[in-house]
């Protein structure tokens, strides 16, 4: 059984925007409304292609994902911070370690603008740092665009977070490269994993180890050359420090740090409570490292009757459906992780109980025990759908790019929700 | 055979999109850029053309929304053949922006081209259509290098946006379209029988059968909402042989979508004729 046409009641995201030209489904000029996007500023994203772009506020970003970079993502995100001044410039500023070589602006094809530094003294270490000024005592995340430069050491380049007042390691990365593909070591803190660019360009994503002390002197170390007896070079930039334990996307930063204030998706859904069917599939790009509830889709707001999809702040997913009288949640089984591509199924069934299936990275769907029942209210508190949080306000703002969100009429498998257009 | 094509959805068409926003790089006096989306196809009446010569120009669309195209076409009266036209997409008003394809139009028509190949095809009235991969956003621009001395752009029509092209070609009896021949007739008093401006008139039935449920949007969109309420489109018969592609107008009639016996999905089957046919 597949879903009927006129039972696809709600598509939206990048598979969307392929199939029907717009974020949001329309199948006729009446129905071509605008959805409703807020966002206070400009916000990085990448095209089509893998070059790294900019939207101007209140405009959505399309992020292309893939190793052709050719599969879009609607990415929605709260608000986020890069406290690294100069993050495409070495040359202000940042202080050099020794006397390293340096070409401005050596490349620019991925749409980020990186130095190539370089560590011509086969005697002492060379590089650039930057202190940071982090707020609040917690663990922090740093990322860094880095390509593998003309002239390449043998044991790689090295990224630092220290603090140098107790002094102690936050973070110590080594990139080796070979073939212009890098193998990243963590020995202090942790690799996320990174984000592909164009042209051989990587972004890697680390957070720190242990909590980072705010009123001490920390600083961002980059070293081209990891052992002191070595030469060789490397392109780098768009360096970004956050107080956040996920990386968000890239800011800029010149003179002052950069804020990329949150995104607000919503629009209008006049199906009432009812059985039905909600997908989603998605790139976590923050959720799963999140404490808070990271909103994946909310139906009528957070005062019952409502009907959510969120992170439980533990990595998991949670649905919750509530009449106003009774709220009701299944929650998913396994933990997800930064980056993971993720699939969920929430089934509310004719008796308005509700369950959740979730497929991680492609892998076998995992489905919930199903909860007890109860009746449907006749509305929902209000008739809006967000994606990417669950109501209006800052509180669940979750952080990840939407390939697919459809919502059907009746119970359907995830297959069936997976082939529905 | 190949699958056909319809490009009904233009950005440039503010009637079709009341909410968009055309500029230009500039506009000389009575060729403004909103003529190059009324689908008016006479250039001595319709077109737009800057005031500096051997100048890059452009003229630009900011949606209201998010919008994905594949598909342009330059109607004929274009002066742009062996000249460079770059398609352009931005979120930002082209602060960034993504080239999708910076094209050298072709000048001569060639038999079996291809939609999908740069560069495009020409059609023997002098229409360039191309279609490209899927791109997307709030900002389009039509970029045109300078021409050369003492040259400037002249676009009559331009259409972009994203194209309808189902999984199965169209059901027979096929054609590239048929030609509906009118001319008065009168005979002299000694019988000699003259003929009144001759007009050659492309018309067809189209039939369009759908091979899944999921074709249903798309269908519903591009031929029920947009080709089904008069509104001219560009229709490529086979995708293999662009160049036969022609500017069509539904007729008035009763047409859908619709089940019928001999398939288990939806179907479509409505008459066309030419619009504006280009006088002989």
């Amino acid at each position: 059984m597949s879903v009927r046409p006129n039972d696809l009641v709600f598509f939206a995201g990048g598979e969307c925007l392929e199939r029907y030209g717009v974020l949001v489904k329309r199948t006729s000029p009446a129905e071509d409304v605008a959805e409703t996007f807020t966002r206070a500023s400009t916000g990085a994203y990448v095209a089509k292609g893998g070059v790294a772009k900019s939207a101007a506020q209140d405009i959505p970003r399309v992020s292309y994902t893939g190793s052709l970079f050719d599969t879009p993502g609607l990415l929605l995100e709260g608000a986020g911070t890069n406290l690294c001044l100069q993050s495409e410039n070495f040359g202000t500023t940042w202080t050099a370690v020794g006397t390293p070589t340096r070409s401005a602006a050596a490349h620019t094809a991925s749409g980020i603008t990186l130095d190539l530094i370089g560590d011509d003294d086969a005697a002492s270490a060379e590089g650039y740092y930057m202190p940071i000024t982090f707020t609040g005592n917690a663990l922090k995340t740093v990322s860094v665009d880095m390509k593998q430069g003309a002239s390449t050491p043998a044991s790689g380049s090295s990224f630092q977070l220290v603090d140098t007042t107790v002094p102690a390691n936050r973070l110590v990365v080594t990139i080796a490269w070979s073939g212009g593909v890098p193998t990243v070591t963590a020995s202090v803190g942790t690799y996320l994993g990174y984000q592909l660019r164009a042209d051989g360009v990587y972004r890697f994503l680390f957070v720190t180890a242990t909590t980072v002390i705010a009123a001490n002197t920390n600083r961002v170390y980059v070293y081209p050359c990891v052992v002191n007896a070595e030469t060789g070079n490397v392109y780098v930039g768009a360096v970004q420090a956050e107080d956040s334990l996920f990386p968000t996307s890239y800011k800029k930063t010149t003179t002052v740090a950069v804020v990329r204030s949150a995104d607000a998706f919503s629009t209008a859904f006049l199906m009432p409570p009812q059985a039905m069917t909600l997908y989603a599939k998605f790139v976590d790009a923050g959720n799963a490292r999140s404490t808070g509830q990271p909103g994946v889709l909310g139906i009528g707001g957070t005062t019952p009757p409502c009907l959510h999809i969120y992170g439980d702040g533990a990595g998991h997913y949670d649905v919750a459906h509530g009449n106003g009288v009774i709220g009701l949640y299944a929650a998913s089984a396994a933990a997800t992780a930064f980056g993971d591509t993720v699939e969920l199924r929430a089934v509310v069934a004719s008796t308005g109980a509700v369950s959740l299936g979730q497929a991680i990275n492609g892998g076998a769907e995992v489905v919930s025990a199903v909860t007890a029942a109860i009746t449907f209210a006749s509305a929902w508190t209000t008739s809006v759908l967000w994606l990417g949080a669950l109501d209006a306000s800052a509180t669940y703002k979750g952080f990840a790019s939407f390939r697919s969100v459809k919502i059907a009429r009746g119970n359907y498998s995830l297959a069936e929700m997976q082939e529905a257009f | 055979m190949g699958r056909p094509v319809i490009l009904a959805e233009s950005f440039f068409n503010t009637r079709l999109f009341p909410n968009h926003t055309l500029t230009a790089s500039e506009e000389a006096s009575g060729r403004d850029v909103g003529q190059i989306g009324s689908g008016r196809r006479m250039k001595a009446l319709n077109h737009w053309t800057p005031t500096s010569t051997n100048t890059a120009a452009w003229v630009k669309v900011a949606c209201n929304r998010v919008r994905a195209a594949d598909m342009i076409v330059l109607d004929r009266g274009h002066n742009l053949d062996g000249k460079v036209v770059r398609i352009q997409v931005s979120s930002d008003n082209f602060t960034t922006y993504t080239e999708v394809v910076a094209i050298t139009l072709p000048s001569a028509t060639y038999p079996y081209t291809r939609v999908d190949e740069v560069p495009g095809a020409k059609v023997e009235e002098g229409a360039w259509l191309y279609r490209f991969p899927v791109h997307a956003g709030a900002y389009w621009r039509i970029y045109i290098d300078a021409m050369g001395a003492g040259l400037l752009p002249q676009i009559v029509g331009l259409h972009l946006g994203l194209s309808f092209s189902p999984a199965f070609p169209e059901v027979k009896p096929f054609s590239h379209g048929l030609y509906e021949l009118d001319y008065e007739q009168t005979k002299s008093t000694a019988a000699w029988v003259g003929a009144g401006q001759i007009s050659q008139r492309r018309t067809k039935r189209l039939h369009l059968k759908l091979a899944d449920r999921a074709e249903y949007g798309s269908a519903r969109y591009h031929v029920g909402q947009l080709v089904l309420r008069a509104r001219p489109y560009w229709y490529v018969p086979d995708d293999d042989e662009a160049e036969n592609a022609w500017f069509a107008r539904a007729t008035p009639q009763i047409a859908g979508l619709q089940i019928m016996g001999d398939w288990s999905e939806f179907q479509a089957e409505w008459d066309a004729v030419e619009q504006e046919p280009k006088l002989i």
